[in-house]
C-alpha cells in the first residue's frame, strides 16, 4: 500500500493506495498520529482495494484520537471489497464520509 | 492427516512475517486468475494471525488446501473453537465512534465471509476448516 499525505490548511489529505493489510494498517496509523499540524484528516480510499481486521483497528483508532483532539477524520471513496468489509462490521456509519476530496476540504474549512 | 484427499499442503512456522508467503499459497491452491481473491485473501490473514499471535507462535502449523475453495488449519495450542468460542458481533451496534470498543472483529469477519466455518479438536490439535466461494472479478 502506498500512503501520500499532502496538507491544506489545518487539513491533511491522505491517499491510499493498493492493499492495506497488517503490516501497512501499523504504518497508515503512525502516519496519521505524526500529523500534529493538521487538525483534520481526509482520507481517500479510492484506490485502496483490501482491508482487514488490523486495517479497520487502525482507521478507528485514528478516529478517535482525532474526536480526542477536536478534529474530524473524513473518509473519502469508500467502494467495492473494502466497502463491503466496513458495512459487515457496521464501522461505515460511525464514520463520516464525503462524496469528493474537494467537499470533505470545503465542509471542513 | 486428513481423511480426505488433499490437494496440497504447506507445513510452516506460525509467525507473521509467514502470512505472505501463506496468502499466495492459498491463493495459487484455490482460486482461478479471474476471481477476486480478497475474501479468501482476509480469511486467510485473519485466521493465520490469530494463530500467530494467539493460539500459537513461533509453533508448526500445517495448512491443506482442497477443491472448491476449502482451507484447513492444522496447529497446536489450547482447544479454541472460534466458531462458538467468542461472544458474536462484537459491539456492532455502538452509536458513535468513540464508543466503539477497537478489536475482536477478524473471527467476525471469517464468519461472515467464509461459506461455512468449521472446527474439531483432534487430540493435541486445532482443525478449522474455512470453505469461501469465490467470484470472478468486478
Amino acid at each position: 500500500m502506498n500512503i501520500e499525505t499532502s496538507v491544506q490548511g489545518h487539513t491533511a489529505v491522505v491517499v491510499l493506495t493498493g492493499r492495506m493489510d497488517a503490516d501497512h494498517a501499523a504504518r497508515f496509523e503512525q502516519a496519521c498520529a505524526g500529523l500534529v499540524d493538521a487538525r483534520h484528516i481526509v482520507a481517500d480510499l479510492t484506490a485502496l482495494t483490501y482491508v482487514s481486521s488490523m486495517g479497520l483497528r487502525s482507521f478507528l483508532a485514528i478516529a478517535q484520537a482525532r474526536k480526542a483532539v477536536g478534529g474530524e477524520f473524513v473518509l473519502v471513496g469508500l467502494g467495492g471489497f473494502v466497502k463491503q468489509v466496513f458495512d459487515l462490521t457496521r464501522i461505515t456509519a460511525l464514520m463520516r464520509t464525503a462524496a469528493s476530496v474537494e467537499g470533505a476540504l470545503e465542509e471542513l474549512r | 492427516m486428513n481423511d480426505k484427499a488433499e490437494l496440497a499442503v504447506l507445513d510452516t512456522v506460525a509467525a507473521p512475517g509467514n502470512l505472505a508467503a501463506v496468502t499466495r499459497f492459498v491463493r495459487h491452491q484455490c482460486a482461478a486468475p479471474s476471481q477476486d481473491t480478497a475474501p479468501l485473501d482476509l480469511i486467510v490473514e485473519e485466521v493465520f494471525l490469530n494463530i500467530a499471535t494467539h493460539a500459537c507462535p513461533d509453533q508448526p502449523v500445517r495448512i491443506a488446501c482442497s477443491s472448491p475453495s476449502s482451507v484447513e488449519f492444522i496447529y497446536g495450542g489450547p482447544a479454541f473453537d472460534p466458531t462458538t468460542g467468542v461472544p458474536p458481533p462484537p459491539d456492532l451496534d455502538a452509536l458513535s465512534v468513540t464508543g466503539r470498543r477497537i478489536g475482536g472483529l477478524g473471527v467476525f469477519l471469517v464468519c461472515q465471509m467464509a461459506e461455512s466455518v468449521s472446527y474439531r479438536r483432534d487430540g493435541d490439535l486445532n482443525r478449522l476448516t474455512v470453505r469461501v466461494r469465490l467470484q470472478s472479478s468486478p
